[in-house]
């Protein structure tokens, strides 16, 4: 069982995909390396990690039915 | 100031079941400020004086051009060359003539944003630039007035309300740090949707409506995603931040003094910019090198130009095609990220015989069909 991750904005242009699926990772810090050494091309990019739609701004657990969302920020207008 | 909304204008509002002649009166009474007239703040500032709201500022620099025209929806082809803020309010004006309207005609910066937000109620952060954002966000805070967010890239679009209600996030406990431009390009770089900007425009509006007027929930803390190819929207919720509060400025003074261009990764690149105009008459020149760092399948094409392409993420493991002896040009799209090319070959290759043309090609292009 893995982790399938809803992608936003440049993500999508850079993985080409609005998800992507991952091994399964027990916490968002663990997660962003695992994403960072699967996808070299999105380190230098910018994103905020949704966990069940929750916003967050510390290391955070990770089950298997966590709803995860990667979110760059807009610049746009 | 109207404090008795005409019933005839407003009344498929005022016979809203929880709206009335409260809700009517409330939006009279009220002042909103829309921090640039573009893709976002035209449909909000439509819907905003429509409803009929008192006191709408609008504050932007920009004059209206021909690429605007596809999304900023209250300018036509006769407004081209004018001030957007004026076109805007002729246009608003015209709409709604129960309404004040006031114009800023100027950038909105650390030292203006004081004297601009403070006397209004609410704002909305319809800008196209992170520099500007944080600069609005920041005043907002101190200012205490809630601010609707909205922000667009390519197919997508977000919209958050920030310092309203009980433990109010703002835009750093979100975004603590700020990306490179070149990390989130805008509409300039990398294209938009036009429907996009309408759809989170008229949202902020509606933000701003409720806002005022007390009715249903807001945004509050929550930011909300929606993708036009999926036709989907996606809300999430926000918290407190603890990387935002060492960068927030906690008064007055050290938002004036905070280094806005540092924190958003513009260093002073003033004395390395070339003109459209010095850029012409640069070109054919042996000792001058033009660096075209567009990826390989961008628009326009400039073949005359006889420029080497090297996309901005080849830039480092091309260096060796760069001739350093010469006189090195890098142009890009609109000049935003020949900004960050100047950076990785000043900082990290050390050359300084490098400068980028200000406003990238689409300036050369409009300087040259100028000329003739």
């Amino acid at each position: 069982m893995g982790i399938q991750i809803l992608l936003f904005g440049s993500l999508v242009d850079v993985l080409g995909d609005k998800h992507i699926q991952l091994a399964q990772v027990k916490d968002t810090d663990t997660l962003r390396l695992a994403l960072t050494s699967t996808y070299p091309s999105i380190r230098d990019l910018k994103f905020v990690i949704s966990v069940d739609k929750k916003i967050t701004v510390e290391n955070t657990p990770i089950d298997t039915t966590s709803e995860i969302a990667l979110l760059p920020p807009f610049s746009g207008g | 100031m109207q404090t008795n909304p005409s019933y005839e204008r407003y009344q498929r509002q005022m016979i809203l079941a929880n709206f009335g002649e409260a809700a009517q009166q409330k939006l009279s009474a009220a002042r909103v400020l829309v921090i640039g007239a573009g893709g976002l703040g035209c449909p909000a500032l439509q819907y905003l004086s429509a409803i009929g709201v008192g006191h709408i500022g609008i504050v932007d620099q920009d004059a209206v051009s021909m690429s605007n025209l596809h999304r900023q929806i209250l300018y036509t082809t006769d407004d081209l060359g004018k001030l957007k803020t004026e076109a805007a309010r002729d246009r608003i004006q015209k709409m709604n003539t129960d309404i004040a309207v006031s114009i800023h005609s100027m950038e909105i910066t650390q030292t203006n944003a004081f004297d601009i937000i403070s006397s209004y109620d609410v704002v909305l952060d319809s800008t196209d630039n992170f520099k500007a954002r944080y600069i609005i966000n920041d005043a907002c805070v101190l200012l205490k007035k809630p601010l609707v967010f909205g922000a667009v890239f390519q197919y997508e679009g977000q919209v958050a309300v920030f310092n309203h209600g009980i433990d109010a996030v703002n835009y750093r406990d979100l975004f603590p740090v700020s990306p490179t431009a070149a990390q989130s390009p805008n509409c300039i770089e990398s294209g938009v949707f036009n429907i996009v900007t309408g759809i989170i425009g008229i949202l902020q509006a509606g933000e701003a409506i409720k806002i005022i007027t007390g009715s249903g929930q807001t945004l509050s803390n929550r930011l909300m995603s929606y993708d036009s190819l999926s036709l989907s929207f996606y809300t999430v919720k926000l918290s407190k931040n603890p990387d935002a509060h060492e960068n927030t400025p906690a008064i007055e003074e050290e938002f004036l003094q905070f280094d806005y261009d540092q924190f958003c990764w513009l260093k002073n690149h003033l004395k390395d910019e070339i003109s459209a105009e010095e850029f012409d008459a640069l070109l054919n020149r042996n000792d001058v090198q033009l660096i075209d760092i567009r990826n390989r399948d961008e628009r326009p094409h400039v073949d005359e130009l006889n420029a080497l392409r090297i996309p901005l993420s080849e830039l480092k493991h091309q260096i060796d095609k760069l001739e350093k002896e010469k006189q090195i040009v890098l142009f890009c799209h609109a000049g935003i990220r020949t900004l960050e090319a100047l950076d990785i070959l000043q900082d990290e290759f050390h050359l300084s015989n490098v400068s980028h043309l200000k406003g990238g090609i689409i300036r050369w292009l409009e300087y040259k069909s100028n000329k003739v």
